[in-house]
């Protein structure tokens, strides 16, 4: 496992050079120059091509990319264009907001999806079944800024027990964290009942239960772990679409992630910062799926990894 | 096993039947306060709980404010929220790219100017007691207050105040050329007096005083620390000191002991960047935060009694307006005069005021808001009706073959909204518009570029002075000259801003509007107002036309 772990690790290199890559040549050849954003409408032909030397927007793309890339290997991600503040600084404020949303985010998903699965299989065709497949409907199709909005208006401004916006306390994290979790948790439960569905009617289930073991026995010890491996692969999924999605939910909750930094970046061609996200997010994800592979091995003993 | 089937669907239904159940309600309920509308709104598009006309606060500046001193209340903080994050703290170095409305809230807590711009755009004294102008308005002497120090305990003189603007002429062209206009040096002539001296007049020279490119520095801890340092951890001589910031989170300012107007009574003051306008509001009226800064007027529109907050506006320095291309180089349906004098007459600008501001702004003859110092007065030049039928004849002269015109403007902006409604009024002539909304890169460089047939801009004018808009008709180093008459608008233009007598200058503005709007080369839209909704308890809240205040003019009841 050891060395199918380190394989995919030196695999995420090119995956991630790519990705940079084409974020860097879309930024360069997007119109609007930088340099002029940062100076102004009345600053003169000199003055923007010497800031454009300044920024190194002068050389070639792949050169400024090499040189971009090369700095990051040194842990410099450079300066933010327009705020003249170090990028990397600035993260190390701002990643563990987003990496804490995502995890509680992906934690509520998780404690809550997979259970009211389970019981809307166990309960199938019931009372239960139906209200459990409605609300899950319900919350995959609502967009995850409009319930972050209704979320503000009910236990922010109606009960008052949460607050609307910052990231101050633990009951900051509470309503982002269930805005995100939204569609994820649908899905998770969705997913669960599906699968458990289809295991509940095995042969080796109905041979358990002839055994006399306890009801929760057999779907918690027999179905339920057979049912896993799907589920795993959707919380993998899910901690992409989390870490995507945190964009919008970090701007209706003003929370000071780096989604909410990276919308600000692209809108004014800040390359540094968008870069800086672009890279944090690739390697996020990355090594999420990269666990999500491993945890295949661990719930199924017949998935064998790195032996191919 | 019964049981615990009976608690885990009991857990399932209560958990998602909880988080369904409060987005139904919230929609419902939330609906009633934020989404209803109009609610206690006038026909005059204003509100019984806005304050059209701020009271004075208890203390302007210049003067030693003794009711600042303590707060009623109990509360000795205040959390005001902006829609943009402030990030520069240092405005003299072009490193660092200032904006007005997204840095001003910090800036105007921590660094004062020589002048203060009131709310009806006049010049008041501030680290300055007073100027004397040369007779041929060459030189300005400032007698600078002797009671005032920075936040490093260093007393503020001349060599302060001088170095501060020097360091700006060399170090921020682009703020020099905009605000600092005919500035050639400043010189102490002891510890109390400094000397400006102006390569040409410049009857608008206080009013740069008064601008952030005038926010004084400490020498000695500039030549410490550098631009870089002074920009991390700012020092000037402001009523609060700059205590630390959390990216994206919050900045914090704590009140200067030392302040020559006394303690600040509210003592801690945090600015919280928050973009999303429903939350703001979410957050105002549940307390969370106490200040909206440039609140969304409609939002502050839908504050009711109940609400634990109210709002107010003043007229602001921003103006709208279209601008045509009539480049030379470029071939734009938009350089056909009958097709621009057709737009000209087309344009309703009240339905503006009302579709874009809701009400709170005024429509523009020209390409100036009518408060500008300078600002011909109405009559001086030719006004142009709204006389759809005389479109349709200016229409019916012109080439125009019925090609959609490219309409410019920022995405999610008010000019977006704008453009909207222009394309509305123009389809009604006959003028088909295809509206291209793209972010500020784009805009930027499409508008640099002369890639648009028309274009919403909107500009502002931190000196709330004419000269801004004169600049829009000057020849510029980056696009060249993009008006056809443009030697003869650059030189009036140039003539207007060394012309000291106020009248002669209105003149010579009234001249330059006449030529701009007898070839319809621009067309004044609207002028905004500065906004602001704040907790009632607060008091003392006044706005300049430039949106800056000072909390320490507030206090709590």
């Amino acid at each position: 496992m050891l060395k199918y772990t380190m394989k995919r690790m030196v695999l995420m290199i090119p995956v991630i050079l790519g990705i940079t890559f084409l974020v860097f040549l879309v930024l360069s050849i997007a119109p609007g120059d930088p340099a002029l954003l940062v100076l102004g409408g009345q600053a003169t032909a000199a003055e923007i091509e010497q800031k454009r030397q300044e920024l190194g927007l002068d050389q070639p793309v792949v050169v400024q990319y090499v040189k971009y890339m090369l700095g990051v290997l040194r842990g410099d991600f450079g300066t933010s264009w327009f705020q003249g503040f170090d990028v990397m600084e600035e993260f190390s404020h701002r990643i563990p907001y987003t990496l804490s949303l995502g995890f509680l985010a992906m934690m509520a998903a998780i404690i809550i999806g997979i259970p009211t699965g389970v019981i809307a299989a166990v309960r199938h065709n019931g009372m239960t079944d139906y209200v459990v497949t409605f609300l899950s409907l319900l919350l995959s199709s609502a967009p995850a800024f409009w319930l972050g909005m209704m979320y503000q208006l009910f236990f922010a401004l109606r009960l008052g027990v949460l607050p609307a916006s910052g990231a101050d306390s633990w009951k900051h994290f509470v309503l982002p964290a269930l805005s995100l979790a939204g569609g994820n948790l649908a899905s998770n439960s969705r997913v669960t009942r599906t699968w458990l569905l289809d295991v509940i009617r095995s042969d080796y289930v109905r041979t358990a239960r002839a055994k006399g073991n306890k009801e929760s026995t057999v779907i918690l010890k027999h179905a339920l772990r057979n049912s896993l491996l799907p589920v795993i692969t959707q919380i993998g999924v899910s901690f992409s679409i989390v870490m995507g999605g945190s964009v919008v939910t970090e701007t209706v909750y003003s929370f000071p992630g780096i989604g909410s930094y990276l919308i600000n970046a692209v809108k004014t061609k800040d390359i540094p910062i968008v870069m800086a996200c672009i890279i944090i997010i690739a390697v996020v994800v990355g090594i999420i799926n990269l666990v999500v592979d491993l945890t295949y091995a661990l719930v199924d003993p017949r998935v064998q990894l790195g032996d191919s | 096993m019964k049981k615990h089937e009976g608690f885990k669907k009991a857990a399932a239904v209560f958990v998602l039947a909880g988080m369904a159940a409060v987005s139904v309600l919230a929609g419902c309920k939330g609906g009633g306060s934020e989404g209803s509308g109009n609610l206690g709104q006038t026909a005059g598009g204003q509100t019984a709980q806005s304050t059209q006309a701020p009271e004075p606060g208890k203390a302007e500046p210049g003067k030693v404010q003794e009711g600042a001193q303590g707060s009623a209340g109990g509360r000795e903080d205040i959390v005001i929220a902006t829609a943009m994050e402030p990030t520069v703290f240092f405005c003299q170095d072009s490193i660092f790219s200032s904006n007005q409305a997204k840095d001003s809230p910090v800036l105007f807590q921590i660094y004062e100017c020589l002048l203060w711009m009131d709310e009806n755009g006049q010049c008041q004294p501030w680290l300055a007691t007073g100027y004397d102008m040369s007779d041929d308005g060459l030189e300005y002497v400032f007698t600078l207050r002797d009671d005032v120090y920075f936040h490093n305990g260093e007393k503020m003189t001349a060599e302060d105040v001088a170095f501060t603007y020097n360091l700006c002429k060399e170090k921020n062209k682009n703020l020099t050329t905009n605000l600092l206009i005919n500035f050639d040096k400043a010189e102490a002539q002891d510890d109390t007096h400094v000397k400006f001296t102006l390569t040409a007049p410049f009857g608008g020279f206080p009013a740069e005083t008064s601008a952030r490119v005038g926010f004084i520095i400490n020498k000695k801890y500039y030549d410490e620390v550098g631009s870089e340092g002074y920009n991390e951890n700012p020092v000037g001589t402001g009523p609060y000191t700059f205590e630390s910031r959390i990216s994206g989170q919050e900045i914090v300012l704590k009140a200067f002991e030392q302040y020559w107007g006394g303690e600040a009574g509210i003592k801690t003051v945090r600015i919280r960047p928050i973009s999303n306008v429903s939350t703001q509001f979410i957050s105002l009226k549940s307390g969370d935060v106490d200040v909206v800064n440039a609140a969304d007027v409609s939002s502050c529109k839908k504050l009711t009694d109940s609400d634990i907050a109210t709002w107010m506006s003043v007229p602001s320095a921003a103006r709208t307006y279209i601008q045509f291309n009539v480049r030379d180089n470029m071939n734009s349906p938009a350089k056909d005069l009958n097709l621009r004098k057709a737009i000209q007459c087309a344009v309703n600008k009240e339905d503006l005021v009302y579709g874009v501001l809701d009400g709170q702004g005024v429509p523009l003859e020209i390409n100036v808001v009518p408060g500008y110092t300078g600002a011909p007065d109405p009559g001086t030049y030719p006004a142009i009706e709204y006389d759809p039928e005389k479109a349709k004849e200016y229409l019916a002269q012109s080439g125009y073959t019925g090609t959609p015109l490219v309409c410019l403007c920022q995405s999610g902006t008010d000019r977006e909204m704008a453009a909207q409604i222009i394309q509305g009024q123009l389809m009604e002539v006959g003028i088909n518009v295809e509206i291209v909304a793209t972010d500020t890169g784009n805009y930027t460089a499409s508008s640099q570029s002369g890639n648009y047939d028309m274009m919403i801009a909107m500009t502002s004018s931190s000196l709330y002075d004419v000269s801004s808009t004169n600049t829009e008709y000057r020849i510029q180093d980056t696009t060249g000259p993009i008006w056809p008459l443009a030697d003869e608008l650059d030189a009036l233009c140039a003539k207007a801003n060394v012309e000291v007598d106020p009248d002669a200058r209105k003149a010579l503005t009234a001249e330059v509007y006449t030529i701009v709007q007898e070839n319809a080369y621009t067309v004044g839209l609207y002028g905004s107002e500065s906004t602001m909704a704040y907790n009632k308890n607060l008091e003392g809240i006044t706005l300049n036309p430039n949106n800056a205040w000072r909390v320490y003019n507030w206090s709590w009841k």
